[in-house]
Parts: C-alpha cells; sequence; structure tokens
C-alpha cells in the first residue's frame, strides 16, 4: 500500500531521486549475479568471499551468528549503501520465532527495496561457525524459511524461489566460506535441507566443526 | 444464493457448508450466459453476506480471535465470488477495464482463500475457475509493470499492530484476529526503476494504452471525464 498522490507530488517537485543505472541512482543496487544452476537441477555450491572481512571493511563490526546479507553486500561502499532484500524482515520474524538472532543490518542504516515481480527472492542467508555449532535451531529456521517460501508461492503460477545459504567453517587456522544457491520452484526447495546437511558432513570429514544435530537429521 | 437453500450464517463452517452445497448453482449464475438481472441480484445478496461476515469480524475479534481469524478466510472466499460477479456484470456494461480490475481481486481473494481455507475444495475450484476466465475471457496480455522503490525500513509498518514491520511477529499475507497482515509501507527514500514483466505480484499494473489503443480491447481507451468520475462516485 502505497500513497501514490504523496509519490506523484514529491516526484514533481524532484524531492525523490529516480534512476535506473548505479551511476544516476548513486548506489550500487544491482544484484550479484549467482552461480549457474546446471539445467536439470536446483542446487549448486561454490566458493563465497570472506563475510568478516567485508563486515570489518564496512565498518559494521561483529554481527550475532546469523544474518540475512544484503544484495550489494560484496560492492557496497559503506554500511549507509547497504540494500536489503524485502524478505529480510520476514527472516528476522521467522528467526525470532526459531530461536536465532538474525541480523539484517537495518539497524546500520540499510535499506531496503521492494520490487513486485512474481519470482520471490527470499535473499542470502549467512551462518557463521559458532551458529553451525549448535544447528538444531539453524535447522529449524531452515525448515521455516522452506514453509515460508513455499506458502508465499505455491498457489502462484510459474513461480520460482532464489535462496542462497552461505556456511563459514573453521579450516584449519583460518575459516572458509561456501555458498548454496537454490533456484527453481518452491515444490524442491526442502531438497536443500539434506544438502546443508551432507555439506557440514563432508567438512566435518575435513576437520571443521562438529554438528551433532544434523548428523542426528534434526 | 442461486437455490433457495436457507444460509447457516452464524459460523464460519456453517456459511461454507451452504456455499459448498449450491457450488454448481453459484458458478451458473456466474457464466458468461446467464441473465444479468439474476447476476445483480447474485451480486448483491453476496455484498449483504460479506457486510454480515465484516461485523462478525468487528464483534469477535478482540474476545474470540481465532474464530474472527475463520471469518476473515471465509471473507477472502465470499469476495472472490463477488468480484467475479461483478466482473461478468462490467463484461455485459462493455467495460474492459473495470472487468480486468475486478478480475484482478477475484485472483487475489482466491489465493488468498486457498491459502487459509486449507481443503475447502470450493476455495480450490475457484481459483483453478477464475484462472480459466482469465485464458478465455480475456486477451492474453504478455508484458505487465514491476515498480522497484528503495525505502527505509523504519517506513514499513505492520498493518495489524502498526509498528515497525520485523520488530512484531505478524507475517505479511497471514490473518491475526480477522485482520490480513501487510506490509504498509509509509514513505519512499527513492524510486529506482519501473520494469516491464510478464508475471506481476499484481496484475492492475497492465499497460493502458498503446499507440492510442488499450491492448485489452483492441479499441482506443474509453477518456474518463472528471464529471463523469463525479457521476460514477455518486451513485
Amino acid at each position: 500500500m502505497i500513497q501514490f498522490k504523496a509519490l506523484a507530488s514529491r516526484l514533481r517537485h524532484e524531492e525523490l531521486r529516480v534512476g535506473n543505472s548505479n551511476e544516476e541512482f548513486g548506489v550500487d543496487v544491482n544484484r550479484r549475479a549467482v552461480p549457474d544452476v546446471p539445467p536439470g537441477e536446483n542446487i549448486v555450491i561454490s566458493d563465497f568471499p570472506s563475510v568478516e572481512d567485508r563486515l570489518n571493511e564496512l565498518g559494521i563490526g561483529e554481527v550475532p551468528y546469523v544474518a540475512v546479507l544484503p544484495r550489494n553486500f560484496e560492492t557496497a561502499s559503506d554500511a549507509k549503501a547497504l540494500i536489503l532484500e524485502s524478505s529480510a524482515s520476514e527472516l528476522r520474524i521467522l528467526g525470532r520465532k526459531a530461536g536465532v538472532d538474525v541480523e539484517t543490518f537495518a539497524r546500520f542504516g540499510a535499506r531496503e527495496i521492494q520490487e513486485n515481480d512474481i519470482f520471490t527472492i527470499v535473499g542470502i542467508v549467512w551462518m557463521s561457525s559458532q551458529a553451525l555449532k549448535n544447528a538444531a535451531p539453524i535447522v529449524k529456521l531452515l525448515q521455516s524459511i522452506v514453509d515460508f517460501a513455499k506458502s508465499r508461492s505455491t498457489t502462484r503460477e510459474k513461480s520460482e524461489i532464489e535462496l542462497e545459504l552461505v556456511q563459514e567453517f573453521v579450516v584449519g587456522n583460518g575459516r572458509e566460506s561456501k555458498r548454496l544457491t537454490y533456484k527453481g520452484p518452491a515444490s524442491k526447495l526442502v531438497d536443500i535441507i539434506p544438502t546443508l546437511q551432507a555439506s557440514l558432513r563432508r567438512n566435518e570429514d575435513h576437520g571443521g566443526v562438529s554438528s551433532p544435530e544434523l548428523n542426528n537429521g534434526q | 444464493m442461486a437455490s433457495k437453500k436457507r444460509i447457516d450464517v452464524s459460523t464460519p463452517r456453517g456459511l461454507l457448508d451452504a456455499f459448498e452445497s449450491d457450488e454448481a448453482g453459484m458458478r451458473s449464475v456466474r457464466s458468461a450466459t446467464y441473465d444479468i438481472s439474476k447476476k445483480h441480484s447474485f451480486d448483491s445478496e453476496l455484498r449483504h453476506i460479506m457486510k454480515h461476515v465484516q461485523a462478525q469480524i468487528e464483534n469477535i475479534r478482540h474476545e474470540r480471535p481465532d474464530e474472527a481469524t475463520d471469518w476473515r478466510a471465509v471473507q477472502c472466499y465470499v469476495e472472490s465470488l463477488q468480484h467475479e460477479t461483478t466482473m461478468w456484470i462490467a463484461i455485459s456494461n462493455n467495460n474492459a477495464s473495470a472487468a480486468w480490475s475486478c478480475f484482478c481481486e477475484a485472483e487475489r481473494e482466491a489465493l488468498l482463500a486457498v491459502r487459509h481455507l486449507p481443503n475447502y475444495g470450493p476455495a480450490d475450484r475457484q481459483l483453478i475457475h477464475i484462472r480459466e476466465v482469465e485464458r478465455v475471457v480475456f486477451p492474453p496480455q504478455r508484458l505487465f509493470l514491476s515498480s522497484s522503490l528503495i525505502v527505509a525500513p523504519e517506513d514499513v509498518t505492520c498493518s495489524v499492530c502498526g509498528t515497525v514491520y520485523g520488530e512484531c511477529d505478524h507475517l505479511a499475507g497471514e490473518i491475526y484476529g480477522g485482520i490480513l497482515a501487510l506490509k504498509v509501507t509509509n514513505g519512499l527514500d527513492a524510486v529506482r526503476e519501473v520494469s516491464f514483466v510478464e508475471n506481476p505480484s499484481s496484475k492492475h499494473c497492465r499497460i493502458l494504452e498503446v499507440a492510442g489503443v488499450d491492448p485489452l480491447t483492441g479499441v482506443p481507451p474509453k477518456k474518463v471525464t472528471r464529471a463523469a468520475r463525479r457521476e460514477r462516485k455518486k451513485r
């Protein structure tokens, strides 16, 4: 619900900035290209740059164990230029219900983009190595994200879901992030949970964090 | 209702049962070939039922929020039927633009009804039916419009409790105590773009005129004068 009369008036008086390119707009709001998902599949795993380093560059410092990363997280010049997906608020609510504190960066001045397309972008959910040590609430959160995304799209025709999970692993003395990208229909989104569990088990085999809850399939 | 069955309006389930028992009759009234006067009478009946449902929600939403939520779900289904009936009336009046608006509302309410009335067959069939109506009655529309807006999170509030959206536990699209939760955008920071999309979130955002012709009808759109708009409002 937008008050269009007020909007038209503000546009007339040039109070609002209007632009479609990053130069005009002043902030890079374009989404990063997600990795190509092979035909016939919905999930792909790829590397992701260090979230911790980027948070320090942006002057944010430490954040709680789980965060919804803004769409221009890798390119934004400072925290105030961050642009959140509109589903970030929903993920925060779902996190609270699952007992997980989810950071959305709104308190650092990040703004939200509202795009009225049928394509559902859930966003990039970052899970720190600390969060993955206690995986039960994370799996609960993931299950509620899956249910939420499904309820928003199952009754719509031709709708697709895009969800990225970034997992941080401890490897030796350092940390490494892996990105799990899902792109496809809501009905197959539930496949992302066993893929996440398998990915964590593989990491354990290589000396990464231990996650007994995930191994028990909770 | 199409047949003269007595409607039990005291409970949400009773009202749904009444609709279910006469689904075929209702559909015939809503079909393209039925007598227009019967459509008008069905339309006014549905409006009357909606008023009753709204009054029920208002009366009980503080004392019995769960029952109010059930009533709101029923309201979605009744609204879909009512908008569809109005759509047929608009078509018979040769008003394509109004018919399209009514179709959009009928589809939106049918979607909500399917989500909030699980395992209620007529709601599922209404959604299938209304989409078939779109395919058969309206010319195919390939392009819609979608806006891309930048807002500050604190300018988005919850329609249920009025606090900043995300601070409360109300999820947009769900019903709480008879109120449909929505994200209310109270201010804009910037307009990024308006783009062409095939699958918009709102089918109201269509192109009204291309080279002097309404793509929905193939003829120039009717210009609505201020006087005509005032006259319509009075009516």
